[in-house]
């Protein structure tokens, strides 16, 4: 069934944007991030111009991350203090990015700095979270116990200073940590138009120590505040938000978010871990094979805005 | 006598006007709907342009759409990555175009002709923002027409799709797609009889939003900050749904 949407001035089949939006909300029920980075190239791929569909997706992304947020701290995961300082740092961030995005679009190379900050930034993560995962979930099959020590955090984060005690993490960094890692988030949402989960969770469980339990929640806590805001401003200033397109898919990505939740609780920990540094991985791939390998149309026509 | 000759003028006339001679314009034709109105559920429209020919010669149809800048963006590969290269962008485009003619459109007429008209695909006039050089906007261009082509906002009917029901009476149907810009779009019959024009006629066609959809656009357009809020209540709003309902669960 085809409906057409206003904003993107095209009809679209009803059928994939909902089903697309019931997997992402999935993905962010489990895994704690927005979907964005689905969201987006899906949109794209089925025709929807790129501008439309980066600031839709936004618009999508805060339900279901709301909808797993609530979700999650009705199970007692989402440590809203360390959410707060998050949230913080990511509206700064949000500033700083916006600027940022205008003098990288300036001189034209937006998407080749979105891809290799992906590649790079992603691939770094992906990796660690990937090696460190699988070889926790490969001493437990094999019976072995890894020696319990304190979760791992980054050396210097108690050297900091403004160090607080999050009650519900159990642990005590500087409260600049946190609020670093929002802000750099918030950058990436403003360029890339995702909701930065990516980097928020590995960052939380490896350089702040959190429990891998908490940082889901806490996580989408924080995406909710930062795409809320984006989305806004998106809207406001370029006239890229389509209702009617985040309204089809939002409706089954909320309901995604809320299943997805159930089901990552039953997962342990080390094999969430690895599921998301897999789904990390697979895309830093394909990011690197499409700058590697010859695009199937050398030229990107674009239609500048117009009535 | 007077009297004879009139009934003979009569006579002749409209004998005359049955063969194309004395009243009757060349050709004549008209659209089956004179507006498109864009709703939910478009999904793209094909209308009906039909009409009598009463005197020889070739027919062109161009149906124009309202004009549209587009940028044109070719890749390079440098450091052994692709980056963006060269960026182009073409000035006052038909953002809808469709030719369609019987014959080859050089035996139909000059090209000085057809350029000032600018019928036919290799006639219309390129502005672009920079001075480009011959292989560069052969490159450039061809890339944009088959953007065009692709998404059937460019069509040429080079076999000519004008279905003629008897020597005179026509019909050519005309299709849009589902993402064509609003605005006044003409249809533009021409007549060449042995490369002159003969006889054209050209008829307005309205493409408007409508419904709805035409609500949220301008919407979106005229209280941006006010759409903005919406869109994220809306977002919050179901999330916050979704939970309700699930907790009962």
């Amino acid at each position: 069934m085809q409906i057409y949407l206003p904003i993107a001035g095209m009809s679209v089949d009803v059928f994939l944007l909902i089903g697309i939006g019931g997997i992402t909300g999935i993905l962010a029920g489990m895994f704690g991030i927005g979907g964005g980075f689905l969201m987006t190239p899906f949109l794209m791929f089925i025709g929807v111009p790129p501008a439309v569909a980066v600031s839709s997706s936004t618009n999508q992304i805060i339900a279901s991350s709301f909808s797993g947020v609530i979700a999650h701290s009705k199970r007692g995961n989402v440590d809203f203090q360390m959410g707060s300082f998050l949230t913080l740092g990511g509206i700064i961030g949000s500033l700083i990015g916006i600027q940022l995005f205008v003098w990288l679009k300036s001189i034209g190379q937006i998407d080749l700095v979105i891809s290799l900050t992906y590649v790079f930034l992603l691939g770094t993560i992906g990796s660690i979270m990937a090696f460190e995962s699988v070889r926790i979930i490969f001493h437990n099959r094999k019976g072995r116990v890894l020696p319990t020590k304190a979760r791992r955090r980054w050396f210097m984060s108690n050297s900091l200073p403004f160090i607080v005690h999050f009650k519900q993490s159990n642990i005590e960094v500087s409260a600049l940590l946190p609020i670093s890692i929002g802000c750099v988030v918030g950058i990436l949402v403003s360029i890339m138009g995702v909701g930065g989960g990516f980097f928020t969770i590995p960052a939380l469980i490896y350089l702040l120590g959190m429990p891998t339990s908490l940082v889901i929640g806490t996580s989408l806590f924080q995406i909710v505040f930062v795409t809320s805001v984006t989305t806004f401003l998106y809207a406001y200033r370029t006239h890229t938000v389509d209702i009617v397109l985040s309204f089809l898919s939002l409706t089954t990505s909320v309901v995604g978010a809320q299943l997805g939740t159930r089901a990552g609780i039953k997962l342990p920990a080390e094999y969430l871990r690895m599921f998301l540094a897999f789904i990390i991985l697979a895309i830093v791939g394909y990011l690197a094979y499409n700058l590697i390998i010859t695009p199937d149309n050398i030229f990107l026509v674009t239609a500048l805005r117009k009535l | 006598m007077k009297r004879l000759s009139l009934i003979a003028f009569i006579l002749g006339c409209w004998y005359g006007s049955a063969v194309g001679l004395c009243v009757a314009s060349p050709i004549i034709a008209d659209l089956s709907e004179h507006s498109i109105l864009i709703d939910s559920k478009f999904a793209g429209e094909t209308l009906l342009m039909f009409g009598a020919k009463h005197a020889p010669g070739n027919m062109v149809l161009v149906v124009r759409g309202p004009d549209q800048d587009y940028a044109v963006l070719r890749k390079e590969k440098r450091f052994g990555i692709w980056m963006n290269g060269k960026q182009v962008i073409f000035k006052s485009i038909p953002s809808y175009y469709m030719v369609s003619y019987t014959d080859d459109l050089h035996a139909i007429s000059e090209p000085d002709l057809l350029d000032d008209l600018n019928i036919g695909v290799n006639h219309l006039s390129l502005q672009t923002d920079k001075v480009l050089n011959p292989s560069d906007r052969l490159a450039y261009t061809a890339a944009l027409y088959q953007y065009l082509d692709s998404h059937e906002l460019l069509q040429q009917y080079a076999g000519g799709n004008f279905g003629f029901i008897d020597e005179s009476l026509f019909r050519i149907p005309i299709s849009f797609p589902d993402r064509i810009n609003r605005g006044v779009y003409t249809a533009e019959l021409y007549l060449f009889d042995q490369g002159v024009l003969v006889s054209s006629q050209t008829i307005p066609l309205e493409v408007n939003r409508h419904g709805i959809e035409a609500f949220i656009y301008d919407f979106a357009y005229q209280f941006p900050a006010s759409y903005g809020i919406l869109a994220v209540a809306i977002a919050l709003g179901f999330g916050w749904l979704a939970s309700i309902i699930f907790q009962r669960k």
